[in-house]
């Protein structure tokens, strides 16, 4: 559907009420095109109807063309898939998450045979000292990893994008208190203050300290304090693109129209903030990843028996020197997730926006 | 990248050659041997000198965080009391050893180990002549009260209580008195200090053992002016061979040498190095590596037995520094208690006894760090007598405990002290014990309220690790304060399993009666046997050991068998 006509940038400040502003870059082919009445074949046979595109299919197409967008893509959709399928990959497999297999380890608990115990029965090898099978652990704790990074990254990106619009538009007292926050809670250190509050937090829930919090709680406690100390660089982000936007003619002639300040915060600012916003999430998750699992590892995230990539990363970093084949399959698995994530992010960001440098 | 290549680098050189698990590298397998120790006479200085040792350099202890006490009324820890006895200040006895397997107790501050009258309830002793504190001012036998005095008082909780509650003849040792501060007597009941060099214990019962009570820190003398109650862990006076020159709590203590110590009244004691550093700031991964690589500092350094090389490090540590590390069995044994309150069903406990798979649990010990253990006596303890009353073989038997369980479904929780390698055991444990149907629920407790939490009478687990060592050679420090049902209190309790089984209590109280020590280690041997056959309140599970490693110009090194730490008191820089 053509929206040429809509489109048009104008000065005059008679913009369309029902269309994002004039920051996305004009459409060169829909210039060209007849601006109605599109009877088709109208300049001859062989000319092919041009059609328009939006924007949104513009940035599409461009992402689409970037081939490393595409693999990136891949790699993505196939970590999720394995976190959503975690359970058929793992019955298919043929071991179930807590058998150990210690008679496969020598005295010292090392797994025998080369690179840590890797065969066609262990495609990753085993743990040392439990003898855990490395594939299954991974394949779960990329459900657990993937999935409280994913949420947090939401909620954060939500929170976040919710209070830097109204900070940055509403300005005055709104803004100060909301940067106050902002600063506030930047100036937390972020782990020791965990340490501190997610015992506490754990104990409020569960109403005594002998009483242990469930593996449910124990995620949502630290998907909540992931999000509390997560929002903030979206926020200024944001913030800082409402300040430059909400100067612009567009802005003056929506409140000129009538329009009434939630409107012009969700249906004429937001729509331009969809490029940086997209971009901060893409990144934002593979830290949450990391963050949680420094949680984990402290003992205040995801706790034995859960399987977490996190926790495992960790733990083999220790025996980086006497097992090296222990890190490498899930140092491997995260390098390509953080990786994937970082270069669709960039990718995204020039297809939203090809006025960056590229 | 970089990472990940430099990964894949060490993946190849390292992972492509296969691992056959022949090289048999759990190193010292010498079996324990039981601790018998000997009561001697001869108390003279000094102390015999140590083959090849010289004056000088400076010998650096890495020990995990700070001493919690090394206040000597106040002191319970291993590395803490190894620092104190060795180093910092003395007791009316103390053991004489140099790691050959002989164990001698002898007169420290005392001429002798004790001399016993009215049946063993009368304990007389003689202070040596010429014993003087770091400042050159003389220690009597009214210092030795005070100190003694002081660890009654409320304000010092922690330490060993076994001469308080002798001296006042019950558990409930402050009933009557709280000790010398807010106008309370500076010697305590049932203690009379004649005159500057004698002491006197008259106990309400017989104590045959009290050579042994007297070697612990209780006794170090402490002079009253110097007192400084709850701060004196700070800064403690010395009677030793050292003396503490700064103290950054948390950081490291350093310690030179206290002029006023004259060897020729101590029988135990050198002071060969020119000072000692205790650095409280590495991990013990950190410190086992600084100890491989033998550079600069390290080679005359050592850890404490809290650093045992970890099993990510050991490898390394078995290839490059074989001959540098000292390992021996411990007086510590680690077992798995159940809560006799909440799991009441004996079958239950039997079964899982049957179904422990103790040669897993060693590979996620670290199988160099411990031993397959089935009794509540640790193979060092005099009395120790070997039996299993549940063999399940090596590998625990899953048939036995099926048929035990007669198709129950058991559902229990385990609470782990949070650290890694609890954690690893907390799911070994779950895992293992899955095979039998038995659903183990494992639940981290916060590492600094883990004995709190368990020591509650009314704590909600079921079962929990539990490891316990001798106070000093002989059942009587293991088997009283674990398993006698008399001395359970609403908290802070020892016998977390919660076993109050009368014939238990009885039998405990004849044999602490007992004269004769001999006849008392057979009936402790007796009780263990019994405790477990017919009660079964626990999984005994490993026998430590001891594993560190220390710098190749450390000279002296020994591993000391009361302590289970290495003993300090030979050390030399070569």
């Amino acid at each position: 559907m053509s929206h040429v006509g809509g489109d048009r940038p104008s000065t005059d400040g008679a913009g369309s009420l029902s269309g994002p502003g004039p920051v996305l870059p004009l459409d060169t082919e829909a210039v060209l095109a007849p601006a109605t009445g599109d009877e088709p074949g109208e300049t001859g046979d062989t000319t092919a109807k041009v059609r328009g595109r939006s924007p949104g299919q513009l940035a599409w197409a461009r992402l689409r063309s970037d081939k490393v967008a595409v693999v990136s893509a891949v790699v993505l959709v196939f970590f999720l898939l394995v976190a959503i399928f975690a359970d058929l990959i793992v019955s298919a497999y043929g071991i179930n998450k807590d058998q150990l297999f210690q008679n496969q380890l020598d005295a010292l608990g090392y797994p025998l045979g080369y690179l840590g115990g890797v065969s066609g029965e262990h495609w990753f090898g085993l743990e040392p000292q439990l003898g855990r099978d490395i594939f299954v652990q991974l394949v779960f704790g990329a459900r657990t990893s993937l999935g409280i990074a994913l949420a947090a990254a939401l909620f954060s990106t939500v929170v976040g994008v919710i209070l830097g619009l109204v900070s940055g538009f509403m300005g005055g007292w709104v803004d100060s208190a909301i940067s106050w926050v902002t600063d506030l809670l930047l100036a937390f250190p972020f782990i020791i203050f965990s340490l501190a509050a997610i015992p506490i937090i754990n104990t409020l829930i569960t109403g005594s300290v002998q009483k242990q919090p469930s593996v449910e709680s124990r995620i949502y406690v630290v998907v909540g304090v992931l999000v509390t100390f997560g929002w903030m660089s979206t926020s200024r982000l944001v913030r800082g693109q409402v300040l430059s936007l909400r100067e612009r003619e567009f802005v003056d002639a929506a409140r000129a129209a009538g329009a009434g300040t939630g409107h012009i915060i969700f249906r004429q600012l937001l729509p331009n903030l969809w490029a940086p916003i997209l971009v901060t999430f893409s990144l934002a998750v593979p830290q949450y990843v990391t963050t949680e699992a420094a949680l984990s590892f402290l003992g205040i995230g995801v706790t034995e028996p859960v399987p977490d990539w996190g926790r495992m990363i960790f733990r083999s970093t220790s025996y980086v020197s006497a097992d090296p084949a222990y890190a490498f399959f899930p140092g491997i698995a995260l390098f390509l997730l953080v990786l994937a994530f970082n270069l669709f992010g960039d990718s995204l960001r020039d297809a939203l926006d090809p006025r960056s440098a590229r | 990248m970089l990472s990940v290549g430099i990964l894949a680098v060490a993946l190849a050189a390292a992972g492509c050659s296969k691992n056959t698990g022949d090289d048999d590298a759990t190193g010292d397998t010498t079996k324990a041997s039981t601790q018998t120790a000997t009561l001697v006479d001869d108390a003279q200085g000094p102390a015999p000198e140590v083959d090849g040792a010289k004056k000088g350099g400076t010998v650096t202890i890495y020990t995990s965080g700070d001493f919690e006490h090394i206040d000597p009324q106040q002191n319970y820890v291993v590395p803490a009391q190894t620092t104190g006895t060795n180093l910092l200040y003395r007791t009316l006895t103390t053991y004489r050893e140099n790691g050959d397997g002989k164990l001698e107790v002898v007169g420290d501050l005392a001429t002798n180990t004790g001399e016993e009258s009215n049946n063993g309830k009368t304990w007389t002793y003689t202070l040596k002549d010429g014993l003087k504190y770091e400042d050159g001012s003389a220690i009597t036998a009214q210092d030795v009260a005070y100190g003694i005095a002081r660890s009654f008082s409320p304000d010092l909780p922690n330490g060993p209580h076994y001469i308080q509650s002798w001296l006042a003849g019950s558990e409930d040792y402050n009933a009557k008195y709280k000790g010398p501060y807010n106008g309370g007597a500076k010697v305590p009941p049932s203690v009379t200090v004649p005159d500057a060099k004698t002491i006197i214990f008259n106990f309400p019962t017989a104590h045959a053992d009290a050579p042994f009570a007297m070697a612990l820190t209780t006794t170090s003398p402490v002079p009253p002016a110097r007192d400084t109650k709850i701060q004196y862990d700070n800064r403690p006076f010395s009677s030793g061979p050292y003396k503490i020159q700064t103290y950054n709590r948390t950081q490291k203590m350093v310690l030179v040498r206290n002029e006023s110590w004259d060897p020729k009244t101590d029988a135990v004691r050198h002071n060969y190095p020119d000072s000692y550093v205790i650095d409280f700031t590495r991990t013990a991964e950190q410190a086992s590596e600084l100890l491989i690589s033998d550079a600069g500092a390290a080679s005359s350094s050592l850890t404490m037995q809290d650093m045992t090389i970890p099993a990510s490090v050991y490898p390394k540590a078995a290839a490059n520094a074989k001959d540098r590390i000292l390992t021996g069995p411990t007086q510590f044994v680690w077992q798995f208690n159940f809560n006799t309150q909440r799991v009441t069903d004996l079958k239950v406990r039997q079964a899982l006894n049957y179904l422990i798979d103790r040669q897993g649990l060693l590979k996620v010990w670290g199988s160099y760090a411990g031993e397959a253990g089935t009794t509540l006596l640790s193979p060092t303890t005099s009395g120790y007598d070997k039996y299993n009353a549940y063999d399940g073989g090596p590998n625990g038997n899953v048939e036995k405990a099926k048929e035990l369980l007669a198709g129950k479904k058991v559902n229990l929780t385990y609470g782990y002290r949070n650290t890694e390698r609890n954690q690893a055991i907390a799911a070994f444990l779950k895992s293992s014990f899955q095979q039998a149907g038995v659903n183990l629920n494992i639940q981290p407790i916060d590492e600094d309220q883990y004995y709190t939490v368990i020591g509650k009478k009314n704590n909600q687990f079921d079962m929990y690790m539990y490891g316990w060592g001798s106070d000093w050679p002989g059942g009587g420090t293991v088997i009283p304060p674990l398993w006698d049902g008399k001395r359970i209190v609403p908290e802070g309790n020892n016998n977390t399993a919660y076993l109050n089984d009368p014939k238990v209590n009885d039998e405990i109280t004849r044999i602490l009666g007992l004269s004769d020590l001999t006849e008392a280690d057979k009936a402790w041997g007796s009780l263990d046997k019994d405790i477990m056959t017919r009660l079964a309140p626990t999984i005994p599970a490993i026998y430590d050991k001891q594993t560190t490693l220390y710098g190749s110009k450390i000279g002296g090194i020994y591993l000391s068998a009361p302590y289970g730490n290495s003993g300090l008191n030979n050390l030399f820089v070569k």
